[in-house]
C-alpha cells in the first residue's frame, strides 16, 4: 500500500521555498563580470621596470618551462648597460597554452606573469598568438 | 435596447472574461520566473521591465511560427481540438462571482442557482479537445497521449465532485452566491474551516485537500502531469500542433489553472470575503474594488502553490496516479463526505 | 414559437442524422456530444437546471468520454470498418422508422386525454432541492432499488472482466 507521509511534502515545499527567496547563482553577464579569484591564471603580460623598460632578459627559460612549448622568443643585443640581452620577437600561441603558469615559475626576473583576463575574444588563429607589443601593452 | 443594465451586465461580463483570459499571460511569467528561482536562477528578465513583457514576446513567437499540420491528419477535428481545450475553463468561468456588488450590479457574470453542477459540467467537456487532438494528429504518441490524458481526468473527476459536494453540504446550496454569502460570517465560517461549525472542521481541511489534488491532476499538473511525457510519449496529445494551435493549447490549459483556483477560491476560502477587509453589506464601489482585490489574492495565492507544488515534487508513474485516484483518493473523499454527513445530522442538520 | 426549442430540436435531429451517417466512429461520437448538448439546453428551457446539469455531466462528461475512449482505442482503419448496406437496404429502413414515428405519434396526437395544459410549476421546480426531495421522499425506494441494480451490475462486470478472482 502506498505511504501517505504528507509531511513530507510540507517539508519539501518548505526546502523549495528556501530556494525561492535564496540568493541566486546566475551572473547576469554583461552587466556583472565575474571577478576571478588572486592567483587566477589567465593570459600573460609582460611586466615593466621603474624606468619603463621591459623586465625581460630573454633567457628562454620560460619557453623552455614550458610544457605546452607556445612561447617563441628570438633575442637580439640589449641597448642598455646592465644586461646582454632582450627579445626582439616574444611570441605566445595562447591556442597552444594551457594556461598552467609555468612561465611565471621560471622567470629569473619576474618578468612574465598570467592576469586574471579570460574574455579576450578573437576570430582568427593568427590573432590568438600574441606579440611582444601586445603582451607589454597590457 | 441598451437600458443601464444590460449595458452594467456586459461589462461585467467582458471583466469575467478579461480576468480569466488576463491572467493567462501573467501566469506564465510567473511561472517561469518562480520556477529559476526555485532552481536559485533568475530567469527571463529582459523583456521589458523585469521580464513582464516576456508574455508578448512569446505570444508574438507563437505567432509567427509555422502552421503545422501532419499528413493524413484529420484536419477538421486536428483545427476544433484547442478549441475545445481552450473554450470549456473559460465559460465555466462565467458563474464564479468575483467580487461583492457595487450598486445593485453583482460581479458574476452569469447568475445561476446551479452554478457549481453548471460549472462541472462545462469543465467535463474540456476532456474531448484533449482526447480529439491526440487521435486527430495520426500520430500513436499523440493518441496515446490524449488516451492518458481522457483517463486521468475521468478518474479524478470523481474525487473532484465529492469534494466539491462537501462544500455544496456545508452550504446547503449550489448556488455561487449563496455559497459565498454563507462564508462571509468571520473566518471560522469558511468552508475550509467546517463552514461555521467547528466539528466539521476535519472534513473542510481534507475536503480542500482533496479538491486541490484532484484540481492538479484536473489540469494535469505537477506531479500528475503524465499526458506529457517526453521518454514514453514525446509531448503527448499536443505532440502535432505548433504555432497558435499550440498556444491553445497551452493557454486552455491554464485558463484552466485558473478557474479551478477561482472554483478552490469560491468554495472553501470564502471568495471575496476577508474579516476586516470586505464588508458583505457594502455596496459601495470602494468596497467592491476591495472585494475584487480579496478575490484575485486569493486565487493568484493558490495558483502560486500550484507552481510552488510543481517544482517541489516529482511526478508519479501512471500506475502509481490510478492507484492514488482510485483506491485512495476516492474512498477518502466519499468518507469525507459520510462524516461530514453524520456530523451535520448529529448537530442538528444545519451547521 | 419558441426558437430555442426549434434550433435545438433542428441541432439534435441533425446531430443525430450524423452519428448514423458518419464512416469515422470519432465523428460520430462528437456528433453524439453535439446531440446530448443540445438535449442539455432543452432540459434547461423547460424548466429542468439541475437535470440538465446532469445530463451534460453523466453522459457527455463520462459516459461518451468512454465510448470515445473506446473507439480511439480500437482506432479502427477503414477496411475494419465493414461493408456499408446498398442505398435501398438503407432507403428501405428510413421509411420504416418514419412509419414506425408515425404509428405512435398520429394516435398520440389525437389522443383527447392528452389535451390539456400542465399546471404551471411550483417555485425552483426541476432545481437542486426539489429532485432531492423527490427522490429521498417520495420516490426513496425505487431509488434505493436502483443502487442496488447498478451494484449488481458492477459485480456481473467484473466477473466478467475478473476471471480468476
Amino acid at each position: 500500500m502506498t505511504n501517505y507521509n504528507i509531511g513530507s511534502l510540507f517539508k519539501g515545499m518548505f526546502r523549495t521555498f528556501q530556494h525561492l527567496v535564496g540568493k541566486k547563482a546566475t551572473l547576469e553577464y554583461p552587466e556583472e563580470k565575474y571577478i576571478p579569484r588572486k592567483g587566477y591564471r589567465g593570459e600573460h603580460r609582460l611586466k615593466k621596470d621603474e624606468q619603463g623598460r621591459m623586465k625581460c632578459v630573454a633567457c628562454f627559460m620560460c619557453a623552455t618551462a614550458c610544457p605546452a612549448e607556445c612561447i617563441r622568443i628570438v633575442a637580439g643585443p640589449s641597448p642598455w648597460p646592465d644586461r646582454d640581452k632582450i627579445p626582439v620577437s616574444f611570441e605566445i600561441d595562447l591556442l597552444k597554452c594551457i594556461y598552467c603558469g609555468m612561465c611565471e615559475e621560471a622567470c629569473p626576473c619576474d618578468a612574465i606573469e598570467l592576469t586574471p583576463t579570460f574574455t579576450q575574444i578573437a576570430t582568427t588563429r593568427e590573432e590568438k598568438i600574441y606579440d611582444l607589443q601586445k603582451l607589454m601593452n597590457r | 435596447m441598451v437600458t443601464k443594465d444590460v449595458l452594467y451586465k456586459l461589462v461585467v461580463f467582458l471583466a469575467t472574461v478579461g480576468i480569466a483570459v488576463g491572467l493567462v499571460p501573467i501566469m506564465t511569467i510567473v511561472e517561469r520566473r518562480v520556477a529559476a528561482f526555485i532552481q536559485n536562477r533568475w530567469g527571463p528578465n529582459r523583456v521589458g521591465p523585469w521580464g513582464l513583457l516576456q508574455p508578448v514576446a512569446d505570444g508574438i513567437k507563437a505567432f509567427f511560427k509555422e502552421e503545422f499540420v501532419p499528413a493524413r491528419a484529420d484536419r477538421l477535428l486536428h483545427f476544433i481540438a484547442p478549441m475545445l481545450v481552450f473554450v470549456p475553463p473559460a465559460i465555466g468561468f462565467a458563474v464564479i462571482p468575483w467580487g461583492n456588488q457595487i450598486g445593485s450590479v453583482k460581479l458574476q457574470a452569469v447568475n445561476l442557482n446551479i452554478g457549481v453542477l453548471f460549472m462541472m459540467s462545462v469543465l467535463s467537456i474540456a476532456v474531448y479537445g484533449l482526447a480529439i487532438g491526440g487521435w486527430a494528429s495520426n500520430n500513436k504518441w499523440s493518441l496515446l497521449g490524449g488516451l492518458r490524458a481522457s483517463a486521468q481526468l475521468i478518474s479524478y473527476e470523481l474525487t473532484l465532485g465529492l469534494a466539491i459536494l462537501v462544500a455544496i453540504m456545508m452550504a446547503e446550496s449550489v448556488d455561487p452566491q449563496v455559497i459565498v454569502a454563507k462564508q462571509t460570517r468571520g473566518i471560522l465560517s469558511w468552508n475550509v474551516f467546517g463552514g461555521g461549525n467547528l466539528l466539521a472542521l476535519p472534513c473542510g481541511l481534507l475536503g480542500i485537500l482533496l479538491l486541490y489534488t484532484a484540481a492538479l491532476a484536473e489540469n494535469n499538473r505537477l506531479p500528475f502531469d503524465l499526458p506529457e511525457c517526453e521518454q514514453e510519449l514525446v509531448g503527448g496529445y499536443h505532440t502535432e500542433y505548433s504555432s497558435m494551435k499550440f498556444a491553445m493549447f497551452f493557454m486552455g490549459e491554464y485558463v484552466a489553472m485558473v478557474n479551478m483556483s477561482a472554483i478552490v477560491t469560491m468554495l472553501y476560502l470564502g471568495g471575496w470575503y476577508f474579516p476586516g477587509i470586505t464588508n458583505p453589506a457594502d455596496h459601495s464601489w470602494l468596497g467592491g474594488i476591495l472585494s475584487v482585490g480579496v478575490f484575485m489574492a486569493k486565487t493568484f495565492a493558490i495558483l502560486f502553490v500550484y507552481v510552488w507544488i510543481r517544482w517541489t515534487f516529482p511526478r508519479f508513474k501512471y500506475n502509481q496516479l490510478m492507484n492514488l485516484g482510485w483506491k485512495g483518493l476516492l474512498p477518502l473523499s466519499l468518507a469525507n463526505v459520510a462524516l461530514l454527513a453524520v456530523v451535520g445530522v448529529f448537530t442538528g442538520g444545519k451547521p | 414559437m419558441d426558437y430555442v426549442f426549434l434550433a435545438c430540436a433542428l441541432v439534435s435531429c441533425v446531430a443525430s442524422l450524423m452519428v448514423v451517417r458518419s464512416r469515422n466512429p470519432v465523428y460520430s461520437a462528437l456528433a453524439l456530444m453535439l446531440c446530448f448538448l443540445a438535449f442539455a439546453v432543452v432540459f434547461l428551457r423547460l424548466g429542468a437546471p439541475f437535470l440538465a446539469a446532469m445530463h451534460v455531466l453523466v453522459y457527455t462528461g463520462a459516459i461518451l468520454v468512454l465510448f470515445l475512449f473506446v473507439i480511439m482505442l480500437l482506432n479502427l482503419k477503414e477496411e475494419e470498418l465493414g461493408r456499408e448496406h446498398p442505398d435501398w437496404v438503407k432507403g428501405a429502413l428510413a421509411l420504416l422508422c418514419v412509419l414506425l414515428f408515425g404509428a405512435i405519434a398520429v394516435p398520440l396526437a389525437r389522443e383527447p386525454r392528452l389535451r390539456f395544459r400542465l399546471p404551471p410549476p411550483d417555485e425552483g421546480f426541476g432545481g437542486v432541492e426539489h429532485v432531492g426531495r423527490a427522490l429521498f421522499h417520495q420516490y426513496a425506494l425505487p431509488f434505493e432499488l436502483v443502487s442496488v441494480l447498478i451494484v449488481v451490475a458492477i459485480l456481473g462486470c467484473v466477473v466478467l472482466a475478473k476471471r480468476k478472482l
